[in-house]
């Protein structure tokens, strides 16, 4: 039960800090909310469904799950560089002419870029939500092993025509091939847990990676220093258009990554799979200290356990209608969190711009 | 080495440097004073680029530079020290620096003007980990002039280095600043509210007042000047 | 709507169409007067007000059915109406005294997290006290016979609302306390120096704000008869957003005209692309987008219709003489 949680809060809460990792980079170069950062993720989301449906990883030939891997690594490269050059290109006509008109033209821009791709989402692809690519590895019914292994399926029919634990003898081969199956599938052992477990494992892969962009080269150098003081930046020879610019590529790159581990994980995409989970994101980037790295990670993770953690306490509680609040969960961390230490967990305190 | 003609520059409708026209040769030190709010900082940020000119010519080596973003006018060879020092305060004081020499891809020059820069400034060498926030005013302000000369300049643009910052130390700065001159050759324009130090150091100056050249002269003369012995050195 | 209405004459179907467009218009103007308020005179970045108009609708909806049945309809509506006002401002309260001391687009995000958190968990929650969020009629029951009187009488509330609303914010902004308002937009710590108090300040903005979308709100469960919370979404609060930066910040008159403008629009974008086109919305994005990067302070700025008819005609007298 508290496993159970813990890991249902921690995959959650590994794709808030997916998400917040670009707001909190984004928000620390230019002071910007970028609310269309979440429809990043859903345009990253959807790149790789097209990317792995096409790819046919529900038509897997061969017995063995690398072709499988091979297919999400590229899916996701795909969808995370079209996230990323959506987002330069959205930096590029419509937040940098808004840059110097004040932060309240600047913020309702970025809400209007986030309304305009999440309605031509539905436009283009339609507001419903579509499932998300399964893997599927078929299998001659000859080279069925002697003790099925796992649920056997074909297209035509949803539930199994093998299952798992049925002993493979050829007469039943026979009797498949008698009802015209020559060829079954089935479906990676990968039970929502252990989808959520690979989702936690690229974020720690992800993170000394960025880590190392940000702190060690001389663009993450020059990052730090546009974040701080954008003139004296200039000073130094830095162009501040491009590191803005890469700082949105990199922030969406990270996001679309993101979106494809979450819709994979939970089933399916739609339009307005990066509205919700965008705007926890940023609360979840703002709880650990908006503009610090660790901070999106610490932050998304707590918001994430949190939001599983604290209903299941209040149904043992006895109060059955707590699940319905965690919906609003995150938005009343928010303001705690704001009223007690505006500056979030990790965050430094920012000196005052005048 | 930079002339300026009859430069205007607004922020918004407001005026603030009426045809201001300076020049600056090689190898000089020039100094510009004038008090609170005259333009002297206007003046350094529009001939690096950060503020543009309504009218008005800049040019540097010949080539024309005003309306050049600040950007390219560093690569060109002017270096700023900016006004309150404004060093990034979360990089170390290594990675300031190191954001200095930013358009300078050659390792091996980097390293030969770190080495310049630390041995001018041995304090930046010894707190090189801390991050810039940490350092003392003073420390701070040799930072910043550490950092514009990582820029390899030809030309370096000091804004206020006095500012704020202990007697002793100031003593101590405007050594190394007649050093870097002396001994790296830059040509300096020295901007100072503090007219006592500023034309003891420099050879020329100028004098700015609501945004408008009012005297210019060899510092000695200057010195002599009952204007400014009134007004700045009283 | 009952398939009398189908048999009624064309020129009645126009009327009702019409009255309901007005209705609609008039309803998103007091919306968007009541943002302007907070936003354009107060300059707090809210981005919650659809929040407080679903607030205003669900508790008058609420009362609506708690109510017992038989008590006279206007009694009922009057109080629910009220009701959902009360609501709708103790939403803001809530909110406001929290967050008011926030900055700029820390507000914004804390009142988005409201509006979107108020509707999720009602409509996740199993508190649907009107069931299916259904508004029982109050004033008198419906039928294809009298729908074009009860829109008419909805037209006159909703007129009535609109008016008594704009002459408030007229007399608040001339007012010592709009005076101080206004003063604590333009700079919170000078004018604190001034002896105003502007938390004070900010939050009574925001309440009255809040309290006439939540009336708003309450008109409207009772004219459309449901509140269900797909009708509040944040698209909703685009669209108000959308009607005062188009208007511009602290115009009374721009707002109402862009109200107008806006539906006009909506219904001509969204005749553009076919019959079910739902485009409109991409362009009303897109319209959002260009307005901020071309005219960030709306197409008449804080000016009323009058100051810009004004001008007109002196810039062109000027001209003539020239």
């Amino acid at each position: 039960m508290l496993a159970d949680v813990l890991l249902d809060g921690l995959g959650l809460g590994a794709i808030y800090a997916f998400i917040a990792l670009g707001y909190t980079m984004v928000y620390g170069i230019i002071k910007l909310i970028n609310f269309a950062h979440g429809e990043f993720f859903m345009v990253g989301a959807f790149v790789g469904y097209f990317a792995l449906r096409d790819l046919g990883v529900d038509e897997v030939d061969l017995p063995q799950p690398l072709p499988i891997l091979l297919a999400f690594l590229v899916a996701i490269t795909l969808a995370a560089t079209a996230a990323a050059l959506l987002a330069v290109l959205t930096e590029r006509l419509a937040y940098r002419p808004v840059r110097r008109a004040g932060r309240i033209a600047a913020l309702l821009t970025a809400v209007g870029v986030s309304f305009f791709l999440q309605n031509l989402a539905v436009q283009v692809w339609g507001a419903g939500a579509r499932a998300y690519p399964e893997p599927g590895i078929w299998l001659y019914v000859d080279d069925l092993p002697a003790k099925a292994d796992a649920d056997y399926k074909i297209r035509e029919r949803v539930e199994a025509v093998v299952l798992k634990g049925d002993a493979i003898d050829t007469a039943r081969k026979a009797a498949l091939r008698a009802e015209g199956i020559e060829r079954v599938y089935r479906t990676p052992d990968l039970t929502k847990e252990g989808k959520q477990g690979f989702v936690l494992l690229a974020l720690l892969l992800w993170t000394p990676v960025l880590w190392w962009l940000v702190k060690r080269t001389r663009m993450g150098r020059a990052m730090r220093a546009v974040s701080e003081d954008a003139d004296a930046a200039r000073l130094m020879g830095i162009n501040i258009n491009l590191i803005v610019a890469a700082t949105f590529f990199l922030g969406a790159f990270v996001a679309g990554v993101g979106g494809v581990a979450y819709c994979a994980t939970y089933g399916s995409v739609k339009p307005l799979t990066g509205w919700i989970p965008g705007l926890k994101a940023f609360i979840a980037a703002v709880i650990g200290g908006i503009g610090s790295i660790p901070g999106a990670i610490v932050g998304g993770l707590l918001l994430g356990v949190a939001e599983f953690a604290i209903p299941a306490l209040l149904e043992q509680l006895g109060w059955a209608d707590a699940k319905a609040f965690q919906d609003a969960l995150a938005y009343v961390f928010l303001i705690i969190v704001l009223l007690v230490k505006p500056t979030g967990l990790l965050g430094k305190p920012q000196r005052e711009k005048v | 080495m930079l002339i300026l003609e009859d430069v205007d520059v607004y922020y918004g409708n407001v005026q603030a440097l009426h045809g201001v026209s300076l020049r600056v040769e090689e190898g000089e030190i020039v100094t510009l004073i004038g008090s609170n709010g005259a333009g002297k900082t206007t003046t350094l940020r529009t001939i690096s680029g950060l503020q543009s000119p309504r009218a008005g010519k800049i040019t540097f080596c010949g080539q024309r530079i005003d309306g050049m973003p600040a950007e390219k006018i560093v690569g060109l060879g002017i270096a700023q020290s900016p006004e309150g020092r404004r060093i990034f305060t979360n990089l170390t004081v290594r990675e300031n620096l190191q954001m200095g020499a930013y358009l300078e891809r050659d390792k091996s020059k980097v390293r030969e003007r770190l080495e310049r820069v630390e041995a001018l400034f041995p304090r930046l060498q010894e707190r090189a980990s801390q991050p810039g926030g940490t350092l003392s005013g003073g420390e701070q302000q040799m930072l910043a002039i550490g950092r514009a000369l990582m820029t390899g300049p030809r030309l370096l643009l000091l804004d206020e280095p006095s500012l704020g910052i202990a007697p002793i130390l100031v003593q101590e700065i405007f050594r190394e600043i007649e050093r870097i001159n002396r001994e790296l050759g830059t040509t300096i324009l020295l901007v100072e509210q503090n007219a006592h130090i500023a034309l003891r150091l420099a050879q020329r100056g100028y004098v700015l007042e609501t945004g408008r050249i009012v005297l210019e002269d060899a510092c000695p003369a200057l010195q002599k000047n009952p204007q400014v012995r009134e007004a700045y050195l009283g | 709507m009952d398939a009398g209405v189908l048999q009624l004459p064309l020129a009645i179907k126009l009327d009702l169409w019409l009255t309901d467009q007005v209705i609609l218009v008039g309803l998103f103007a007091l919306l968007a007067l009541s943002l302007n308020l907070i936003n354009g005179w107060g300059r707090m970045f809210s981005l919650g007000h659809h929040g407080f108009y679903f607030l205003g609708a669900y508790g008058a909806a609420w009362l609506t059915a708690a109510l017992p049945t038989g008590l006279p309809g206007a009694l009922v509506f009057v109080t629910t109406c009220l009701f959902g006002m009360l609501v709708a401002t103790a939403g803001g309260l809530l909110i406001g005294v929290p967050c008011l001391r926030l900055r700029g687009d820390y507000l914004a995000i804390a009142t988005l997290g409201f509006g979107e958190g108020v509707r999720l968990v009602i409509s996740n929650a199993d508190v649907r006290v009107p069931p299916g969020f259904t508004v029982p009629r109050v004033l008198f029951e419906v039928n294809s016979s009298n729908l074009l009187m009860y829109r008419l009488l909805f037209l006159g509330i909703v007129i009535l609302l609109v008016v008594g609303v704009v002459l408030l914010i007229r007399n608040y902004v001339r007012s010592s306390a709009g005076r101080a308002m206004l003063a604590v937009a333009q700079d919170e710590r000078a004018a604190g120096l001034l002896g105003i108090n502007p938390t004070g300040s900010k939050v009574l903005v925001f309440l009255m704000g809040s309290a006439i979308a939540g009336l708003a709100g309450a008109v409207y469960a009772h004219y459309s008869g449901s509140v269900a919370p797909k009708d509040f979404e944040f698209v909703l609060m685009v669209t108000i957003f959308l009607i005062v930066v188009l208007g511009g910040l602290g115009s009374i008159s721009g707002c109402i005209l862009a109200a107008f403008l806006l539906r006009a629009t909506e219904r001509g974008l969204g005749m553009v692309g076919g019959v079910v086109s739902e485009w409109w919305q991409v362009e009303f994005a897109l319209i959002l987008i260009l307005l901020m990067i071309f005219r960030p302070n709306g197409i008449f700025g804080p000016r009323e219709l009058t100051d810009v008819i004004r001008d007109w005609r002196q810039r062109r007298r000027a001209g003539s003489k020239a």
